[in-house]
């Protein structure tokens, strides 16, 4: 009876072997957002990572979570949350992105911030533990300031993210 | 079995299906208002999640070199583990799901006894994780009486991306250990001869709420650890 009464109401069971195939390519898609952080895409970095786990996401949504097989509603209301994430991010990103540079942490953020081949370099290389002793004579930096409040001085010239 | 005109007679006819609730029209209509609601609450959750994601991304905005150095003190390879780890535990959930849709007692109770021991190896995983942060120096909850003494605070914004790591994942964790309280229940619930083909959402729900927990790490993983991959060193990495 088990068996009738699940195909008449329209439940949907899914085989061990096709749980086990979606298992596999979630480990797969694991590993090649490992492999692809590992790689230099610049720019395209956290994109690809998102991307992947955006897929990752909807197999676990439509296969494990049975929306795939579920009711409208169900259908809905399964991207009704994400849906409002995208207002929340995109407003709050747009006011964040043209006011910035005013914020008093601005001073820390410069232009293509998000790039590391611009941001790696105007960070002063710690060694030590000793952060208050000899300031300026025994730090590897190509740049002799210490605190990071001085990058203005320094870093980006011609830049116009600075705070002031 | 349950023809419509059983669903016509109503509550005096003592043909009526044991497992349907009065006010649904049949088994289908019950089955999707309890998906439905489970779903409700999920979106919250989504919602509740994204205000972290949001919160992270702006600050990410603000510190991206102190995100860098954050990220690269944190272990890839662990947190890779983790995530396949807690992968298994979703496939052993969606099992019990189909244990529960066929009926089988037995099958349930073991695939979510699997589940919680995936779980259970993810969290201990997750505490020595925490300990060597701690021990590091990675703790930047000072109200607490912990201090932030890693040579990682010169970077502007590091403290602050350990804050949310610890908030994220502490959050995901205790979603976690929640989640675990719900299995002993579903469990209790299986024992007790409550879950039928006819009528399973409590194990289908349990199933919604854990693979929710199993999308949220699939996000942190690359948003935390991964991240640290993607530029050289920023500060020598204290392992």
């Amino acid at each position: 009876m088990g068996h009738a009464a699940s195909d008449e109401h329209g439940l949907h069971v899914s085989s061990v072997e096709f749980n086990l195939r979606i298992l596999a390519s979630l480990i797969f898609l694991t590993f090649l957002t490992y492999a692809t952080a590992s790689m230099d895409l610049g720019y395209f970095d956290t994109p690809v990572a998102l991307l992947i786990a955006f897929g990752k996401t909807t197999l676990v949504i439509l296969y494990f979570m049975h929306v795939r097989w579920g009711s409208d509603y169900v259908k809905i209301l399964s991207v009704t949350g994400f849906v409002f994430l995208i207002f929340l991010f995109a407003f709050t990103l747009v006011d964040v992105g043209s006011r910035a540079p005013e914020q008093p942490w601005g001073k820390y953020t410069w232009p293509g911030a998000a790039h590391r081949t611009t941001m790696i370099p105007s960070v002063p290389v710690v060694t030590g533990h000793g952060e208050h002793d000899a300031h300026g004579d025994e730090h590897h930096a190509p740049s002799s300031t210490h605190s990071p409040g001085h990058h203005e001085d320094k870093e980006a010239p011609g830049s116009h993210a600075q705070g002031h | 079995m349950v023809s419509s005109s059983a669903a016509v007679a109503g509550h005096d006819d003592h043909h009526h299906n044991p497992h349907l609730a009065h006010h649904f029209e049949d088994l289908q209509q019950q089955r999707e208002s309890h998906a439905l609601g489970m779903w409700l609450f999920l979106a919250q959750e989504f919602m509740f999640f994204g205000g972290m994601f949001g919160a992270y991304t702006i600050y990410r905005y603000f510190y991206p070199v102190g995100w860098m150095a954050g990220s690269q003190q944190l272990n890839v390879t662990i947190g890779a583990a983790n995530t396949v780890v807690l992968l298994c535990s979703s496939f052993t959930m969606a099992m019990a799901v189909r244990a529960a849709q066929l009926g089988s007692k037995k099958g349930v109770i073991q695939q979510i006894l699997l589940t919680m021991f995936f779980g259970s190896v993810f969290l201990v995983v997750k505490y020595f994780e925490y300990y060597e942060k701690f021990e590091h120096g990675l703790m930047p909850f000072s109200t607490l009486g912990l201090e932030f003494t890693n040579v990682v605070k010169e970077v502007p914004g590091a403290q602050l991306f350990f804050s949310f790591y610890f908030g994220m994942t502490g959050m995901h964790a205790l979603h976690m250990v929640i989640g675990f309280g719900l299995f002993v229940w579903v469990i209790i619930h299986t024992l007790q001869g409550k879950v039928t083909p006819e009528k399973h959402s409590v194990v289908e729900n349990m199933g919604l709420y854990w693979h929710f927990v199993d999308i949220v790490w699939i996000f942190l993983f690359p948003l935390l650890y991964l991240l640290g991959l993607n530029g050289e060193p920023v500060i020598g990495v204290h392992h």
